[in-house]
């Protein structure tokens, strides 16, 4: 099946001051997204991925390997053609307004005059623009930028969505569109590439993640891998009064840690739930719930940064 | 309201200070200098393909600094290097009549720079191919200046031929071919040349020189008079005073006075005729040999 | 075709940012101030106020342009990526070359759009002049072949532009680089002249007269663009020799272009 993005062994030096230092931003970079997922692409400031997005929309060249959007290289203008993009500050013509920019970007993609027109203004009603339709962009708060921005990438109803930083430059309401723009577009069975630096972004939306640490990709996995990877693990949440808890405790030798509202949380194997919630209702205490153990995706960066840290020393 | 009041302070300061540098450059004390212009090639590569403005702003900036120097502080120009920036304004535009007519206006009554003068006229007869002026200049160079009066013909004729202005070559041809009155053809020339003359400064030049020429013409009628009257010429000029052929002897508007020669003929202590004698004595000699 | 459109589309974009831009408003303005200043600066010619309201006129449109020229390529891709604006637009199916093209094309739409505006300001200056000299007649066409003479360099110099904003992502230096070429591409002919009437000349090097005869074939001759003189004094103007402008305009400026869009193609954007 064809990738929706896909790099093999992508390098890129930029070469930095008077002497041409090199500075490597990317190193043996393999990627593979898939049509209809919605991959996350995490890494701190400075991890590359700024530039895996900006070779991927052909803005930076690649200093060796190759990219593919759609299996078309991306040196070719073509490859983009069912991609849409948001830059992290998304720049545009300020002398124009929506309008126009929305009829120049669409005679680019090819798109029929009649259509533009019809796409411009579900768009910029849907990003609640309507009423700046042609207003001069230079007047425009940095939030409308971005949420213009937002509108821009889907004119071409594009089935890759590449997405830098969406969430950083927006106000709660931009956050929330992104999100169920997001969500929507993955149940029409679009394609969409994120970046992001902000966690709780990844856990409630993407399908798959990948971590990228000082230009590598340290892990690529689902998103149910990344947050579940101890089979069989539960945790459960109980009421009870203290002093019954820690004897729970000592009997059935678990640990426990106190939650508010008098509640508390423990760790259990899946076995041991039938008996422990007989034993909790005995005791005159209540099951509050049961969740699969999650691991918290912030360990994970933490830990894969800590192990990389760990390697460069 | 405070800002309101500073600023019109200052723009009072200012309006008196433009006033006061006006009068301050009218009574400045150091000469006006004229400047000396780099090279024709660095003249043109400058212009940036505007050779021909080049030419016209060198042109303009010596104008001005001779109506300055010569019709404000009526002091003398320095006329070597207004002929050195003449000559390369029309090596940046050689088609740039303004600078020919200047010239000739600066320089017809220059002697010594006659040659030169007739050598940049040359110039322009040779870009300026339909245009009349120019040899009726040298022609009138030639005639007035040098006494020359078969080349002074010959250029008369490129000239009739380019502009036949009947009336005016028929009067000065005629002349020039009858060895007649001589002063009358410099009256005709320079008649010629000031009514074209849009320049003031220039034409009070001009003109100062048609009044010196005026006042000999004057003086050589009284001559013709006296002779015809008593049978020979005067001893001086004075003898037709007291003879009551003229009233009075006219001033020399150079600030010479008249005189007459051995030869009989009306020369003035001021600069006007030197190089008439030289050229005089010239032919003098010529014609013992 | 849908590859014409892009061009097209971007031309006529960095068109309306051109109209928008304020500097090239005020230059535009100041340029019709100094063709009003026609009848005041021919006033002081003493024989040809009318040749002199010609040249005037027609060197302060050639002037204005290229101003214009430059400050227009500064704004054309170098501070387009200085500040990602154009980035909306390479982002999209768009190759460079169609980019770049497409924002000669702006250029081109611009400069006609200078060049005859103030054409049209130097013609009313000219003849509020002519008022004075009822007799002189001008030959308009050369007049007209002067202008197409100014839009040419002015084309060759906005390339010339294109190349060295492709080459560098500063905007200073190709701003700074295409005056350069300027400044040579005015002097190569001049002092090509100069070599060649003073062949016998000591002073010169054979090593600065290969230098100078280099610089003479490497740099675009703008010396050929210049039809003011033939305007000025209604010369007839020599057979071929525009047909010949024409032909070394668009070939240079095309050789400018293709080599600016190899360029470009493998530049990284800011």
């Amino acid at each position: 099946m064809t990738n929706a993005i896909k790099t093999s062994s992508l390098n890129k030096y930029y070469k930095k001051g008077v002497r041409g230092r090199k500075v490597e931003a990317l190193s043996s970079l393999d990627l593979e997204v898939r049509q209809g997922e919605v991959f996350g692409f995490i890494g701190s400031n400075g991890a590359g991925k700024s530039t895996t997005i900006r070779i991927l929309m052909g803005l930076n060249r690649p200093s060796s390997g190759q990219a593919w959007l759609f299996d078309r290289p991306v040196e070719e203008p073509g490859a983009r053609e069912r991609v849409g993009y948001l830059s992290e500050h998304p720049h545009f013509y300020d002398f124009l307004s929506p309008m126009e920019l929305f009829g120049l970007l669409g005679t680019i993609r090819g798109m029929e005059a009649g259509i533009i027109r019809q796409r411009t203004g579900e768009l910029l009603d849907l990003v609640s623009l309507g009423e700046a339709a042609k207003r001069k962009i230079r007047g425009f708060s940095k939030g409308m930028v971005q949420r213009l921005g937002i509108a821009a990438a889907l004119l071409g109803d594009p089935d890759l969505l590449i997405l830098d930083e969406p969430m950083s430059g927006l106000d709660p309401l931009g956050r929330h569109l992104v999100t169920t723009l997001i969500r929507d577009l993955q149940n029409r069975g679009k394609t969409i590439f994120f970046s992001t630096h902000i966690i709780p972004d990844i856990e409630t939306l993407c399908d798959r993640v990948g971590i990228l640490v000082n230009g590598t990709m340290k892990y690529v996995g689902s998103i149910g891998q990344a947050l579940y990877p101890a089979a069989g693990k539960l945790e459960l949440t109980f009421r009870a009064e203290p002093p019954r808890a820690a004897e729970l405790a000592a009997a059935q030798q678990i640990h426990y840690r106190w939650q508010k509202e008098g509640a508390f949380r423990t760790e259990i194997n899946e076995g041991q739930l039938p008996s422990l919630t007989e034993k909790i209702i005995a005791l005159g205490g209540s099951v509050v719930s049961v969740e699969l153990k999650k691991r918290s995706l912030e360990e994970l960066y933490l830990t894969i940064n800590d192990d990389q840290q760990a390697g460069n020393g | 309201m405070k800002q309101l009041a500073c600023l019109g302070l200052l723009i009072g300061l200012l309006v008196w200070l433009q006033l006061d540098f006006a009068s301050l450059r009218s009574k400045r004390q150091e000469p006006l200098r004229f400047p000396s212009y780099p090279p024709s090639l660095a003249l043109e590569m400058m212009s940036l393909g505007n050779r021909e403005l080049a030419s016209t702003l060198i042109f303009y900036s010596s104008q001005f600094y001779f109506g300055e120097k010569y019709a404000w502080h009526r002091e003398a120009p320095e006329y070597q290097r207004l002929f050195v920036a003449l000559d390369k304004a029309t090596d940046l535009d050689p088609l740039n009549m303004d600078c020919y007519y200047f010239a000739q206006g600066l320089f017809s009554d220059i002697a010594p720079a006659i040659p030169v003068l007739n050598r940049l006229l040359e110039k322009g007869m040779r870009n300026r191919k339909q245009d009349w002026y120019l040899p009726f200049f040298i022609s009138a160079n030639y005639y007035f200046q040098l006494k020359d009066p078969i080349k002074a013909a010959e250029y008369l004729q490129r000239a009739a031929e380019l502009k036949p202005d009947t009336l005016l070559f028929a009067s000065l041809s005629a002349r020039l071919l009858y060895q007649g009155n001589q002063t009358k053809a410099a009256i005709t020339y320079l008649e010629a040349f000031i009514k074209e003359t849009r320049n003031p400064a220039i034409r009070q030049k001009l003109e100062l020189r048609l009044h010196a020429l005026e006042a000999i013409h004057f003086l050589e009628n009284g001559i013709a008079a006296f002779t015809k009257k008593r049978g020979r010429p005067p001893d001086s000029l004075n003898e037709m005073v007291t003879a009551g052929i003229i009233k009075q002897i006219p001033t020399d508007p150079y600030g010479g006075t008249f005189f007459l020669d051995e030869t009989g003929k009306v020369y003035t202590s001021s600069k006007l005729t030197e190089t008439w004698k030289k050229h005089d004595k010239r032919d003098q000699d010529q014609q013992s040999q | 075709m849908h590859k014409l459109a892009g061009i097209g589309a971007i031309g006529i974009a960095t068109f309306k940012g051109g109209l928008r831009d304020r500097l090239i408003l005020s230059l535009l303005l100041a340029g019709f101030f100094f063709l009003i200043s026609t009848v005041v600066f021919s006033s002081f010619s003493m024989r040809q106020p009318l040749e002199v309201a010609i040249n005037y006129s027609l060197a302060t449109v050639q002037l204005l342009t290229i101003l214009i020229t430059l400050f227009l390529g500064l704004n054309l891709l170098s501070r387009e990526i200085e500040t990602r604006a154009g980035h909306g637009v390479l982002s999209q199916p768009l190759s460079r070359t169609s980019y770049l093209l497409g924002k000669f094309a702006g250029l081109v739409l611009l400069c006609c759009l200078v060049v005859f505006s103030l054409a049209f300001c130097a013609i009313a200056g000219v003849l509020l002049v002519k008022l004075g000299e009822p007799d002189q007649a001008i030959y308009w066409a050369n007049f007209g072949v002067s202008v197409l003479g100014i839009l040419l360099m002015s084309l060759l110099l906005g390339a010339a532009s294109l190349l060295f904003s492709a080459l560098a992502t500063s905007a200073v230096l190709p701003f700074l680089a295409t005056i350069a070429v300027w400044f040579i591409g005015q002097s190569t002919q001049p002092v090509k002249n100069y070599l060649d009437a003073n062949l016998a000349d000591q002073t010169i090097t054979p090593l600065l007269k290969a230098i100078i005869t280099g610089a003479y074939y490497f740099f675009p001759n703008l010396s050929l663009f210049d039809f003011k003189v033939y305007a000025i004094y209604s010369l007839p103007i020599p057979a071929g020799q525009v047909w010949y402008a024409l032909a070394y305009g668009f070939v240079y400026t095309a050789v400018l272009l293709c080599l600016a869009t190899r360029l470009f193609k493998a530049q990284d954007m800011l």
